[in-house]
C-alpha cells in the first residue's frame, strides 16, 4: 500500500476546480471530523497531497482529472460533481455532500486501491450511493462530533437531573364542572367586533372615561387604563362600556398611555375574560383544531401555551381528549382556547359558521412516528435545559 | 448513552442563525467567516461562508450540536452533511429581504428531504424595521410554498424573531421540541 503523505499525522488533501468558499466547507468538513486529520492544502502549498478531490462541474474539471490521472498514474482523486458519472473512472461524490459518503470515500481511498488500474475501466470503488437512504450506523455517527476546542474554555454545563420527577397527574375534567362563556359578549366582544369591521374606535366607560383607542387597520391598541382594571373589565359579565368613533381629542396631551397591537390586547383580554371558563361555542367532547400557531413570542405566554398549540396544531382533538393526553389544567386549556378564538385561529363545527369547519389531516402529510421512552426522556431534558437557560 | 443530536439553523445570509447559536451555545461558537465578497458586501461586511457550530451540553455523555448553515444559495451543495441525525430545522427569514416569499420557498425545498422525518419551525426577524409581511401573510404563503413537500408538521410555528433576544430564541428551540412531541413538557 502506498503510504500516505502527511504532515505530522495529517493527511494532506488537495481541491482543483472549486472557489475559496467551497474549498472553505471542505475545512469545516475536515475539522468537524475527529477519526482522522484531514488537511486541505492551500492554493500555493507544494507538498504532494494523498487525495486531490477535483470538482468536475467546472469546464475543465474532467480534463484536468484525466491529464492528471496520466501524468500522475499513482495519485488517488475523487470527483465531485451534481451528476453521478456512471462511466467514469474516478470515483465519484455526487453532490450534496455529505459526512456520511465524503469520509467514507476518502478512506476507501486511502485504503484501497491508490488510483484505477486501467484507465480504460470504470472505477470499481464503491462510493456510490451518493445521498443513500439508509441509516447511519452509530460507529459512524460521531463523525458529524466537532472537535473538543479547547475544552477549558468551554463552561461546565448546568446540571440536568434526569427526568426523575413523576409525570403530572391527569386533571380531572367532569362536564359538570365546565362553565361556559359567549365571547361575543362584554369588552371581548366590542374588540372582535372592531377587528370584524376594521373600523377605528374608541372604548370609553360609563363615566366617558376613554379606556381604549382602536386602530385595527395599524392592527394598533392604545390603552389608557392599567391592567387590573383592564382585567376586571374583561370579567365583568355586563361592563357598561360604550364604543363609538375615535376623535382628535380623545386622548389628552399629556395623558399617559400605553402602546400595544391590537393581537396582543385581543389574546390578553381573551384570556382574562375566559378566567377558566371555556367558550360557550366548544364542547368538551368535539374537536377543536389550531389553524396555525399563535405568535407566541410577541403574546402574553399563557401556562403551556407552546405544548397546547404544538398539540392542537398537529390533530384536531377535543378539549377532554387534549387534558388527558397532555395533563394540562383544564383552566388553562380553556383560557388558551379562547384566546385563540380571539385571534380567529381555531377551528370547530359550528352550524353558524360552516367556513370554520375542522379539516381533515393532508393525505400528503407523514404519520407521526411512535416516539421511544428514552427519547422521550432525552427531548424532556433537553426542553428543561433549554427552559433553564 | 452517546447522544449526538443537531438543531440546524438556516435561512438568508444576515438574518441572524450566528447569534442566535451564540445565544444558546455552551462554547464559543466556531465559524468559518470570510470577508463577503459579492452582493453579500450589500448587507453584511462578514459572512458565514462554511457553518456555524455552537454546542449546548446536557451532561458530559450527551451534547446538542448547533449548526447553523451558511445563507449564499450557492453552498446548498454542502447542506445535507448537516441533516444526519437532526432534531429539526429552525428557518429563520429576513422581513427586509426583498422577496421573503422566495426565501421560504428556497429554504423549505433546500431542506425538502430533512423536514419529511423532523419538525421545522420559522423565526421572522427584522419585523421592527419592516412589518409587512405580517405573520399572517407568511401563513398565506405557505401553502403554495409547501404544495409539493411533505412535511412532518404542515403547521410549523412561524414567530416574530429577533435572534439577540435569548427568549426569542428560546421559545422557537422549544416549540420545535413540542413539535416532536407534545407531551414531553409534563414534568415542567
Amino acid at each position: 500500500m502506498t503510504t500516505n503523505p502527511s504532515n505530522g499525522g495529517s493527511i494532506l488533501v488537495r481541491s482543483i476546480g472549486m472557489d475559496a468558499r467551497k474549498e472553505a466547507v471542505f475545512r469545516m468538513a475536515f475539522k468537524m471530523f475527529t477519526r482522522r486529520h484531514y488537511q486541505l492544502l492551500d492554493a500555493g502549498d507544494a507538498q504532494t497531497p494523498a487525495v486531490i478531490i477535483i470538482d468536475v462541474d467546472g469546464r475543465d474539471g474532467m480534463t484536468i482529472a484525466r491529464r492528471l490521472h496520466e501524468e500522475q498514474p499513482e495519485q488517488r482523486i475523487l470527483l465531485t460533481s451534481v451528476s453521478a458519472h456512471p462511466d467514469s473512472i474516478f470515483p465519484v461524490l455526487q453532490k450534496p455532500i455529505r459526512m456520511e459518503t465524503l469520509f467514507p470515500a476518502l478512506e476507501l481511498l486511502l485504503n484501497g486501491s491508490p488510483a484505477p488500474a486501467k484507465s480504460a475501466e470504470r472505477s470499481s470503488a464503491t462510493v456510490m450511493p451518493i445521498r443513500p437512504d439508509v441509516a447511519i450506523s452509530s460507529p459512524f455517527a460521531s463523525v458529524a462530533a466537532p472537535p473538543a476546542t479547547n475544552p477549558a474554555s468551554a463552561p461546565a454545563p448546568k446540571p440536568v437531573a434526569p427526568p426523575a420527577v413523576a409525570p403530572r397527574p391527569t386533571p380531572l375534567l367532569r362536564p359538570e364542572d365546565v362553565r361556559h362563556f359567549n365571547p361575543q359578549a362584554g369588552l371581548l366582544g366590542l374588540l372582535q367586533i372592531v377587528r370584524r369591521d376594521q373600523s377605528p374606535a374608541i372604548i370609553v366607560d360609563d363615566r366617558q372615561q376613554v379606556i381604549l383607542r382602536l386602530d385595527p387597520v395599524a392592527d394598533q391598541a392604545i390603552l389608557l387604563t392599567d391592567d387590573a382594571t383592564l382585567k376586571s373589565l374583561a370579567q365583568e359579565e355586563h361592563p357598561r362600556l360604550q364604543m363609538r368613533a375615535p376623535a382628535d381629542t380623545d386622548i389628552p396631551a399629556h395623558a399617559s398611555v400605553r402602546h400595544l397591537t391590537l393581537p396582543s390586547l385581543l389574546w390578553q383580554v381573551g384570556a382574562w375574560t375566559a378566567d377558566g371558563r371555556l367558550i360557550q361555542q366548544l364542547q368538551i367532547n368535539a374537536p377543536v383544531q389550531l389553524k396555525q400557531w399563535p405568535n407566541l413570542t410577541r403574546l402574553t405566554m399563557l401556562p403551556d401555551a407552546l405544548r397546547l398549540a404544538a398539540f392542537l396544531a398537529r390533530s384536531p382533538a377535543s378539549p377532554a381528549l387534549t387534558v388527558k393526553m397532555l395533563r394540562v389544567a383544564p383552566s388553562d386549556l380553556f383560557n388558551f382556547l379562547a384566546a385563540a378564538d380571539s385571534l380567529g385561529l381555531l377551528r370547530y363545527n359550528t352550524a353558524e359558521n360552516p367556513d370554520n369547519r375542522i379539516q381533515p389531516a393532508s393525505a400528503n402529510a407523514p404519520e407521526a412516528a411512535e416516539i421511544p421512552a428514552a427519547k422521550r426522556s432525552f427531548l424532556g431534558r433537553l426542553l428543561a435545559r433549554i427552559a433553564g437557560l | 448513552m452517546r447522544e449526538d443530536n443537531k438543531i440546524i439553523f438556516t435561512g438568508p445570509v444576515g438574518v441572524g442563525k450566528t447569534t442566535a447559536i451564540a445565544a444558546l451555545s455552551d462554547i464559543p461558537i466556531i465559524s468559518t467567516d470570510a470577508q463577503a465578497s459579492d452582493m453579500t458586501l450589500n448587507r453584511k461586511g462578514h459572512t458565514t461562508v462554511a457553518m456555524d457550530y455552537g454546542v449546548l451540553k446536557l451532561d458530559e455523555g450527551t451534547k446538542i450540536h448547533l449548526y447553523g448553515t451558511p445563507g449564499q444559495e450557492r453552498f446548498d451543495f454542502m447542506w445535507d452533511i448537516l441533516t444526519t441525525g437532526g432534531l429539526g430545522l429552525i428557518l429563520m427569514l429576513d422581513n427586509t429581504r426583498p422577496n421573503p416569499k422566495k426565501d421560504l420557498h428556497f429554504f423549505l425545498h433546500a431542506f425538502k428531504d430533512f423536514i419529511v422525518d423532523v419538525p421545522v419551525v420559522i423565526g421572522v426577524s427584522k419585523t421592527d424595521i419592516q412589518t409587512q409581511p405580517q405573520i399572517a401573510d407568511y401563513v398565506d404563503m405557505l401553502p403554495e410554498a409547501t404544495a409539493d413537500l411533505r412535511m412532518l408538521n404542515p403547521i410549523p410555528p412561524i414567530f416574530e424573531v429577533d435572534g439577540r433576544n435569548k427568549d426569542d430564541v428560546k421559545n422557537l428551540v422549544m416549540a420545535l421540541l413540542y413539535s416532536i412531541d407534545p407531551g414531553i413538557g409534563d414534568q415542567l
